[in-house]
């Protein structure tokens, strides 16, 4: 019993994560908060839905291609919404942000209806009892597949040129080009990694949570945005603990209260933490160069 | 080597530089020299591309660069040292020095070059895994340095090196500057200590708001009398 709803807490936790880590990469080389991110991440999830059931593909297929298609569409949407507006208010293109959210709604609920569909068994379901152990492979594969996923992202960012140019714009954007960074690369760099890991996160949700509709990034979006926050926003590891820790606390206060108080408690937490660590888990307070 | 003719540039409207001609020739140390606010900063950003060029031509190894981007020019060996360092405080001191070799495709920071280079600025090879944000103004000034190095660039320019440093470390960057200069490095020199900086350079330019008022050998700069009067204090 505990082991499962372990489990289960990890397993909506890596989903949180996944979509934090896009939340707080963007913002960390653009300060900007991408509200439309909620809806790139149910975009992923049509996206399987369309390759699976169009296409026929098997889910090794699946992932890497609806990784690769929804980065491009994070890539479009930064070069056409957001670029043109880099210098402008950052209210501004926030609020472009919201109406490209909106239009991805619109566009989707155009385009399959506003029924919600039945997202296809990708994997066939397997119970794994090890003595009084139970587990599902999806849950398995979801989580290891996250952890993996993860690792390899927190490399990137901590060993290789492009990530150190990542936190190189997180911290001053005007100077870096002196440095042979092309600013406009790593930004379009950025928005792939966290579209794909958003589109990896919404295929995670279908297998686990099969039935999928238009209006499923709204919440989820927001859960995984106050991920990002807990964690300190701009902070990649913070976007994965606040991830895990919103995923814990929801499969917590589900497992003991009414489901209804489920989103009140997971925004509650948000409140408390942010009062007393304003800047989330692991940011750092605001205290640039000069 | 680097060649400007009659650039005209400036922030949006605000008209900066009304003409500017000056060049640098290969192996050289020249210092512009000019009052605060008259443009010496904004001739260097010019040079770099962080600002465009309004017109006029700026060559370098005698090609036109003044329509590349930023990131191009310093891939192409022009390393810009900003006012203020520029340095990243949230990277680690070798890292701001491996970034900095994204100017160079070719070179990659393998241990000879970076021994190398902490051969050079021995102060930084103890501090390399140190934050550069806790590094004090004058490790960060030799930092920013170091880091052109890195790029391995073939012309340097720099806003205001001895800027907020005390008079030793004053001596100290500018023995660095004259060293480079002997490894081969081209040097275009922006200075408030105009003295010092007319010591270590071959020529000066004076910039005074946003043309060139004079130029000359340094040594005749320094000891025009008119000159020293307006500029030398
Ligand atoms: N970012 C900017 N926006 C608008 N005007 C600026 C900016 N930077 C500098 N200026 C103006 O350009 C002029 C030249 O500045 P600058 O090149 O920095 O002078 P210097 O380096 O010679 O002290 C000044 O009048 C200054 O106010
Ligand atoms: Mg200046």
């Amino acid at each position: 019993m505990i082991v499962q709803q372990a489990l289960n807490a990890l397993q909506l936790g890596s989903i949180y994560a996944l979509i934090a880590l896009g939340y707080s990469m963007v913002y960390g080389v653009l300060r900007l908060i991408n509200f439309a991110h909620g809806d790139i991440f149910m975009i992923g999830s049509y996206a399987a839905l369309f390759l699976a059931v169009y296409l026929n593909m098997p889910i090794a297929l699946i992932l890497p291609l609806a990784f690769c298609a929804v980065g491009l569409l994070g890539v479009t949407i930064e070069r056409l919404a957001y670029r043109p507006l880099r210098t402008a208010p950052r209210a501004s293109a926030v609020i472009t942000a919201l109406g490209v959210g909106l239009f991805l709604e619109t566009i989707t609920l155009a385009v399959v209806g506003p029924e919600p569909k039945k997202f296809p068994a990708l994997i066939d379901l397997n119970i794994i009892t090890i003595g009084a152990f139970t587990a599902t492979n999806i849950q398995i594969i979801i989580i290891a597949v996250s952890i993996a996923l993860m690792t390899a992202l927190d490399r990137l960012i901590a060993k290789t040129k492009t990530g150190m140019a990542m936190r190189a714009l997180s911290w001053d954007k005007t100077y870096a080009p002196l440095f042979g960074i092309n600013v406009d690369k790593i930004i379009s760099f950025t928005f792939a990694i966290g579209a794909g890991l958003a589109a990896v996160a919404g295929i995670f949700v279908g297998l686990a949570y099969p039935i999928i509709d238009p209006y499923m990034g709204i919440i989820v979006g927001w859960k995984a945005f106050v991920s990002a926050v807990i964690g300190g926003i701009g902070n990649v590891k913070g976007a994965v603990v606040g991830g895990f820790l919103l995923g814990a606390v929801e499969i917590l206060s589900a497992a003991f209260l009414p489901s209804t108080y489920k989103d009140m408690i997971v925004f509650g937490l948000l409140l408390i933490i942010l009062l007393f660590r304003p800047s989330g888990l692991f940011g750092v307070p605001v205290q640039k160069k000069v | 080597m680097l060649v400007i003719e009659n650039l005209h540039a400036g922030y949006g409207p605000i008209a900066v530089l009304h003409g500017v001609s000056l060049h640098v020739d290969e192996g050289e140390i020249v210092t512009l020299i000019g009052a605060n606010g008259a443009g010496k900063s904004t001739t260097l950003r010019t040079i770099s591309r962080l600002i465009p060029a309004a017109s006029g031509t700026i060559l370098y190894k005698n090609e036109n660069i003044t329509r590349c981007k930023a990131h191009e020019i310093a891939r192409r060996g022009i390393a810009h040292v900003p006012e203020g360092r520029g340095i990243f405080g949230n990277l680690t001191v070798i890292e701001n020095l491996l970034l900095a070799t994204f100017a160079n495709r070719t070179r990659s920071m393998t241990s000879p070059v970076i021994n190398e280079l902490f051969d050079m600025f021995p102060l930084l090879g103890d501090r390399r895994r140190q934050l550069a944000s806790t590094l004090s103004g004058g490790e960060q000034q030799i930092l920013a340095i170091a880091r052109a190095f890195a790029a391995d660039a073939d012309f340097f320019i720099m806003d205001e090196p001895s800027m907020g440093l005390s008079p030793i470390l004053v001596k100290n960057v500018f023995s660095i500057i004259a060293d480079i200069n002997r490894r081969g490095k081209t040097i275009l020199l922006v200075e408030q200590n105009a003295i010092m900086a007319l010591k270590y350079s071959n020529r000066a330019y004076v910039l005074e708001n946003g043309r060139i008022a004079a130029e000359g050998r340094s040594e005749d700069i320094t000891a025009n009398e008119e000159l020293k009067k307006a500029y030398l204090g």
